[in-house]
């Protein structure tokens, strides 16, 4: 009983203890925490001689934190809010405005979605279809190859209402198909093995021989060839037409730490920040800064490019998953 | 007698207002703020409604075959290797749902251990159960089964003998006495069981998603989509006031259903029959069934694949620090914080459950059996965002959040063991005690504990293990100063150190075999006798 006393008040020693230099609290998912963020840290703490708090969570879970916490914002900066993600967030007024200095860096000005500049670009990627190099000899190259009775039951999708990989491949074929995407789904059903609730558990599948096929990102065989020299998966961008998934970043409304969230802005368009992205986060920097061989050598260069408009987005998304769900649920 | 039932009551009647109904009910106003649509009895919300309902019963009918044989020979008869058994089947409780994927992939897969080394080579026919509705079913008997061999098993080592032998002096066989005179006596433990498989398996996620696939949709799919991918915490909480509502009901009708079987009260004593030939049959179907996948995960933390050799590179790995960046902390303070929120929380539970069951025993008043049990309704993640909600208005910790969410979560059940424990507890004695003049704490203590031991035991060990195996609220509230086992391997995981997070989750799985080992031998060797 007495050391259940100790371990209790140490506890609370641990909690109460608070922190007394300038720290700058930034929510955000815990793969960038321990890939870019464990890099850029120490730079950024030495620049401004400040502590930087990453807090990490689902990326899914995020943006609902920051709506429950509106009346007492624990965070300064949020990093890592995909498309789907930013009507909510602009509706809600959660972000403040602020334009960073090298914002004319941007090489892609139609990453700037907000004219207020609330949300900034600062990294991006594209879906792609996974596959298994032995298993599938001739990956389908394109979306009405996929509904080919030679790959029934080999493709793992992720689910568009726990997942935001799940969601942006949702968002893909509705950019491709348009109104007529429920149509392609319903075709598409023979195709599918299974839906994952994360992109965790489809990987795992792929990795295992279980699965054949997965929806997963271009850069997958390119890290591969990084970390292990080779690589037994391929990755191909049906049609051609990528759905680029940009990241984008924030000042949380009610910051307390507002200049030093400004630096951290301008801080995450710096050469510094944008070339660690590609190795870090396997994805693709927004300014012009070189990318490593890897990335040339083995990641598909993105030319052509389909989106869905954000408007559309914020008005249909609700309906959209829930005609989708009808379509795949039991 | 009655005014001392309702102060008995008090502490989980306060508890669970203060963690279950007041966070939900902030939620609730909260998002009257926000504002949105709210949709919640449509077409679809009853398709999966439907479906939901349909699994769970089906699951349940499965776990409660599969658990009836189990809590027999637990209960009655003597074998070699009945606390390796017993532990074993709880493993499958604390098992982060990631690495239970790969175990069910690498065992019951294509290119699986049973199909690729058995059933391919030799019968030229492939099982593959993943991904279909039988799958699913297979799933969620596998986590729930143990409930059944628990509490029935408990039920049955405490069976008077006496029936059974007036059933043979008037020439009844062994098993028309246990179906026509046994049975019906056990009857209240078998609905109990299978009340809290059904609401389990209703309630399912990781169980559902992971072995069925999200084709296979449960409610709370359709609640996690409402709070994360769409925002709409009005459709989430009216969904989740549904399922509240739906369990509840379930939960009461229950208990009116026991008062009428009625209670009995007898004194405990010790049977040890025969190990039946058919209990052979049935632990091997068990071991493959259940234990195979258990084993091939904790196989792969020693395995390397790539170059088909032994190895313990990846333990090497996880416990270098290497990976102390990716959890966010030390390994073994997420071992440390695991033990402590896991013990913390089960020790709550005992007192809450002790205390509300033997004043519900006393009272007799559905009600509190409806709240107390309906608790299990509630989706981890909503409560969760509950308490962010909450801290606008009052700080509040991690270890002040987790500690009442891992308790909420396994109180119900401790609940439900404790209240057959209290039903069938020898009143006589206690009366006794107090004609001697005993008073309460020497009652509590000397009397009242001692012989609700072994439901003490088991709320213990699934409290214990329903804590240290809980993700979804754990990820919501993580807090990297506080590192959690699940949380970690999760982490792990996803940043693709798979290896690492297989090493961690089968030591996970090692180490839990190994404490409830120790914890389920009292109950099995103790010999009652007072």
């Amino acid at each position: 009983m007495k050391k259940i006393f100790l371990l209790f008040s140490l506890m609370a020693l641990i909690i109460t203890v608070g922190f007394s230099i300038d720290t700058l609290t930034i929510y955000t998912y815990s793969s960038f925490i321990s890939g870019i963020g464990n890099e850029i840290k120490p730079i950024f703490e030495k620049m401004y001689d400040c502590k930087i708090n990453f807090v990490s969570m689902e990326s899914g879970n995020i943006v609902a934190r920051l709506i429950l916490e509106k009346d007492n914002p624990k965070a300064d900066v949020v990093i890592g809010l995909s498309q789907s993600q930013i009507p909510k967030v602009l509706n809600q007024d959660l972000l403040l405005p602020y334009k960073p200095t090298d914002i004319a860096s941007v090489v892609n000005k139609s990453f700037l979605i907000d004219p207020e500049y609330r949300v900034i670009p600062f990294d991006y990627g594209a879906l792609a279809i996974d596959y298994n190099l032995k298993t599938v000899p001739n990956p389908p190259k394109t979306f009405e190859a996929l509904l080919n009775p030679e790959y029934a039951h080999t493709l793992v999708i992720e689910d568009p209402r726990t997942s935001t990989t799940g969601l942006d491949f949702l968002l893909w074929t509705i950019g491709i198909y348009g109104n007529d995407w429920q149509n392609y789904w319903k075709k598409l059903v023979p195709t599918i093995k299974t839906v994952t609730s994360g992109w965790d558990s489809a990987f795992q599948m792929l990795e295992s021989g279980e699965a054949k096929m997965m929806v997963s990102f271009a850069t997958d065989e390119a890290y591969n060839y990084y970390y292990y020299n080779g690589s037994d998966v391929g990755v191909v961008i049906p049609n051609g037409k990528a759905y680029v998934m940009v990241e984008y970043a924030g000042i949380v409304r009610g910051t307390r730490h507002l200049e030093l969230a400004k630096d951290f802005m301008n801080f995450m368009l710096s050469k510094d920040f944008q070339s660690a992205i590609p190795l870090n986060q396997w994805m693709y920097p927004v300014t012009n800064v070189p990318l490593p061989k890897v990335f040339i050598d083995h990641a598909p260069s993105i030319t052509e490019t389909v989106t869905v408009p954000l408007d559309q987005i914020s008005k249909s998304l609700s309906s959209w998953i829930s005609q989708w769900t009808e379509i795949i649920v039991k | 007698m009655k005014k001392k039932s309702f102060l008995e009551l008090t502490p989980a009647v306060l508890f669970t207002v203060g963690a279950y109904i007041f966070p939900l009910t902030m939620l609730f106003v909260y998002t009257y703020k926000i504002g949105g649509n709210i949709s919640i009895f449509n077409d679809l919300n009853f398709q999966i409604f439907k479906f939901t309902t349909y699994q769970a019963i089906l699951s349940t009918m499965l776990a409660v075959a599969m658990g009836l044989p189990g809590a027999y020979l637990i209960g009655r008869t003597r074998f070699k290797f009945k606390g390796i058994f017993a532990a074993l089947s709880t493993v499958p409780f604390v098992m982060p749902s990631i690495s239970m994927t790969l175990g069910f992939i690498s065992f019951f897969g294509h290119n699986g251990l049973l199909n690729a080394y058995f059933l391919w080579p030799i019968f030229h026919v492939r099982f593959e159960p993943l991904f279909t509705l039988l799958g699913v079913v297979m799933g969620n008997a596998f986590y729930n089964f143990p409930l059944t061999m628990v509490i029935v098993g408990g039920a049955i080592s405490t069976l008077d003998p006496v029936y059974a032998e007036a059933a043979k002096i008037d020439g009844a066989s062994r098993l028309k006495s246990f179906i026509f005179v046994e049975l019906p006596i056990l009857l209240p433990s078998i609905i109990a069981s299978a009340l809290l498989i059904f609401i389990y398996c209703f309630t399912s996620f990781a169980v559902m998603l992971v072995i069925g696939g999200a084709q296979f949709s449960t409610l709370e799919v359709q609640i996690y989509m409402y709070l994360t991918t769409l925002l709409d915490f009005k459709g989430a909480i009216g969904l989740t006031l549904i399922q509240i509502f739906f369990i509840g009901l379930i939960a009461s009708l229950f208990s009116i259903l026991r008062r009428s079987t009625g209670t009995f009260s007898q004194e405990i004593s010790r049977v040890n029959s025969k190990f039946p030939s058919w209990g052979f049959f049935y632990i091997l179907g068990i071991f493959i069934f259940v234990f195979g996948p258990i084993i091939s995960q904790v196989f792969s933390g020693f395995w390397n694949f790539q170059n088909s050799t032994f190895t313990l590179e990846w333990f090497e790995r996880l416990f270098s620090g290497r990976m102390d960046p990716y959890i966010g902390n030390s390994i073994f303070l997420s071992i440390f914080w695991t033990l402590v929120f896991s013990t913390l929380s089960a020790v709550l539970t005992i007192i809450l459950s002790i205390t509300a069951a033997h004043a519900v025993t006393k009272i007799k008043a559905p009600i509190f059996d409806a709240l107390f049990t309906s608790a299990l309704a509630v989706s981890p993640v909503t409560l969760a965002f509950g308490y962010l909600v909450i801290q606008n208005y009052i700080p509040l910790s991690f270890p002040l959040e987790i500690i009442p969410i891992y308790t909420m979560l396994s109180f119900p059940i401790g609940f439900q063991t404790l209240l057959s424990g209290w039903q069938r507890f020898p009143s006589e004695i206690d009366e006794a005690a107090s004609v001697d003049g005993a008073n309460w704490i020497q009652k509590t203590f000397m009397i009242r504990i001692p012989i609700l031991k072994p439901q003490i035991i088991s709320t213990f060990f699934f409290s214990f293990a329903i804590s240290m195996g809980e993700m979804g609220a754990t990820l919501v509230l993580y807090d990297p100063r506080f590192p959690m086992i699940s949380a970690s391997a999760y982490k792990l995981f996803s940043s693709m150190h798979v290896p690492e997070a297989q090493a961690f989750g089968a030591l996970l799985t090692i180490a839990t075999f190994l404490i409830f080992y120790a914890l389920e031998r009292p109950i099995l060797t103790d010999n009652r006798s007072f």
